[in-house]
């Protein structure tokens, strides 16, 4: 289901591309293709012929994909007697998942799907799943991957994915916003949505007020646990009752009211860890002007591919609101920004979308990480969901990744000895922009102001021979105005 | 069952209910309340869409009567968000925050 990059002369069917009978996503010789099974023939037709998939397309809500001709398809599929088509679809630089989003990305992916479903009914078609992973960013921009949720519009029918709709967007935004950010996680734990019965345990009282909160959580949780209590004779004389009928302008009531929930539904980040960090430390103007200038220097030198048909990927970890991954996308690259803090993620999220960092909105992608528990393989077989070294070590990896002030918040900050840490990134990039951060240092000295010193190895010789065993130091350089040092290395291993 | 002899009988089943927790969907097919609620709430909200999609029309028909009065071939172009998506889809515009840039 997932439009990532892989590499291998035979056809890999993608581990997370199982659920929908109607087709499946697969990858040969590194591109990436979708097949599209027979019994879903005639809602794929009719997705194409109804100009709906190019009024998508045109508006950048569907990603966009090209019909291999008849022989070739024939050739390259999986199982030809069930094909129809085979379809190349475009891939996507990085595929994230909803438990690495701030609430302000999945509240936009949230409206598109609503957006898709709704000019789907208009086209006489329905979305038959409205999972939130089917949902991806091309940076800041989401749009729909999956170009086989769509089936013909039978009248009276109700929305079958109202309830998914419901659990993947509609519970987890109502969490953030009425309870606490840190409650998004629960996506990570919970791979089909939290439940709506969850939810309305854990939101306090007053979000019953909403009226679309009311109305599409909290009622379907006290129904759901009515039903239960319910006898199996009670249970099997209501299902023998005519299934439940939907108007067209029901469907559209209910798209619309959808709609109003999710916008009403906003967080705004305050008093979060990183938030301030930029403007809370003590970096002189000197300072950073300085690791500004090393940075581009480096970015530059470290020999990312600038021509070919693909631009160069960066990682920025721990990037915090941006202002590097910036000077990255400024060197002609595509960048992820991870960062630990939500808030941070949200503000860099949200400043895409205007102001000085409005021009960066294709070419940076911020993303939620906490690197001292990174996503792991979640879902059927631990390959649903990819891992972060998964996705790193793929065709659609990193060339560069860039650790500014980072290696004392896990060295210290998580007690992860500095051979450990090169091992990390040795496995992460061919390229490691990497700040050492010493002892003495204003920051250092706040964290272990708290603790015990147990850190007799973090030395700048400990950080240097750890990393020299895995990487060549191409340039180093000391930050002007502080006791911090810049390294470019390289993998010895690229 | 009444509300007066119904009240407590909810009461004490909401009670035991959150006494004792049970696992969601445990023993029952997890779409059909959701798809038998929905289908009661669209027929509210099925009204509610109606309604305002006449509302707007006729508001547009208002509006290009005066506008087309005073500034005759401009009626269509004034007329035209009524109708545009009401998605939009992105929040950037609304959502973006003025904070100050950190690079």
């Amino acid at each position: 289901m997932s439009p990532a990059e892989s590499s291998g002369g035979e056809p890999s069917r993608d581990p997370g591309s199982f659920r929908d009978p109607s087709g499946f996503v697969f990858t040969q010789s590194g591109r990436l293709y979708r097949q599209v099974d027979k019994s879903y023939a005639e809602h794929y037709d009719r997705l194409m012929a109804s100009g709906l998939y190019d009024r998508l397309v045109k508006d950048r809500l569907l990603i966009p994909h090209v019909e291999l001709p008849e022989a070739e398809a024939a050739e390259l599929a999986v199982d030809g007697r069930r094909t129809h088509r085979v379809l190349r679809p475009e891939v996507i630089p990085l595929v994230s998942y909803p438990y690495e989003w701030c609430p302000g990305q999945l509240r936009d992916a949230a409206l598109l799907t609503l957006e898709v479903a709704r000019r789907a009914l208009e086209n006489d078609m329905v979305l038959k799943d409205a999972s939130a992973y089917n949902v991806q960013f091309i940076g800041r921009a989401p749009v729909f991957i999956d170009t086989l949720s769509f089936e013909g519009y039978v009248e009276g029918e109700p929305w079958v994915a109202y309830r998914q709709f419901c659990q993947h967007f509609l519970a987890p935004l109502a969490l953030v916003a009425h309870r606490d950010p840190r409650l998004a996680t629960l996506l990570r734990v919970h791979i089909d949505g939290v439940s709506l019965e969850l939810a309305d345990r854990l939101l306090p009282w007053t979000s019953r007020l909403r009226f679309g909160l009311w109305m599409h959580l909290h009622l379907p949780a006290k129904a759901e646990r009515r039903e239960l209590r319910r006898s199996s004779a009670e249970r099997e004389k209501r299902r023998s009752r005519p299934a439940p009928r939907v108007s067209r302008n029901g469907l559209m009531g209910l798209l619309s009211s959808l709609e109003s929930t999710v916008r009403s539904l906003r967080w705004r980040p305050k008093g979060t860890v990183w938030g301030d960090y930029y403007d809370a430390t003590n970096y002189t103007d000197t300072s950073r002007n300085d690791k500004e200038r090393l940075v581009a220097e480096m970015l530059a030198e470290c020999g990312l591919p600038t021509t070919g048909e693909r631009r160069p990927r960066v990682w920025d970890l721990g990037a915090n609101t941006g202002p590097f991954s910036r000077l990255a996308a400024d060197a002609g690259a595509t960048v992820v920004s991870w960062d630990i803090d939500v808030g941070a993620v949200e503000r860099h999220f949200r400043a895409l979308g205007d102001g000085p960092a409005g021009g960066y909105a294709a070419t940076i992608l911020p993303l939620v990480l906490d690197l001292s528990n990174p996503s792991p393989g979640l879902g059927w077989a631990n390959s649903e969901r990819k891992s972060l070294l998964d996705r790193a070590a793929a065709p659609g990896g990193p060339d560069a990744v860039m650790a500014l002030a980072l290696v004392h918040h896990l060295a210290i900050g998580n007690n992860v000895p500095l051979p450990a840490l090169a091992d990390f990134f040795r496995r992460l990039a061919p390229w490691l922009i990497i700040e050492w951060v010493p002892k003495g240092d204003s920051q250092v000295d706040r964290m272990l102001a708290t603790r015990r010193d147990i850190f007799d190895r973090y030395t700048r010789d400990d950080f240097e021979r750890a990393f020299s065993r895995h990487f060549a130091v191409v340039e180093s350089s000391g930050i002007g105005d502080s006791e911090r040092r810049l390294y470019l290395l390289r993998s010895l291993g690229a | 069952m009444t509300l007066k002899s119904g009240l407590p009988a909810l009461s004490l089943a909401l009670l035991l209910n959150l006494v004792f927790a049970q696992p969601a969907h445990a023993y029952l097919d997890p779409g059909s309340v959701s798809l038998f609620l929905q289908s009661i709430i669209a027929v509210f909200l099925g009204a509610l869409f109606v309604l305002r999609t006449h509302w707007q029309g006729f508001k547009a028909k208002v509006r290009a009567l005066f506008q087309g009065s005073q500034e005759g071939d401009d009626a269509d172009s004034q007329t035209a968000p009524a109708t545009r998506s009401s998605a939009g889809m992105s929040s950037a515009g609304e959502e973006a925050t003025q904070g100050p840039d950190r690079s």
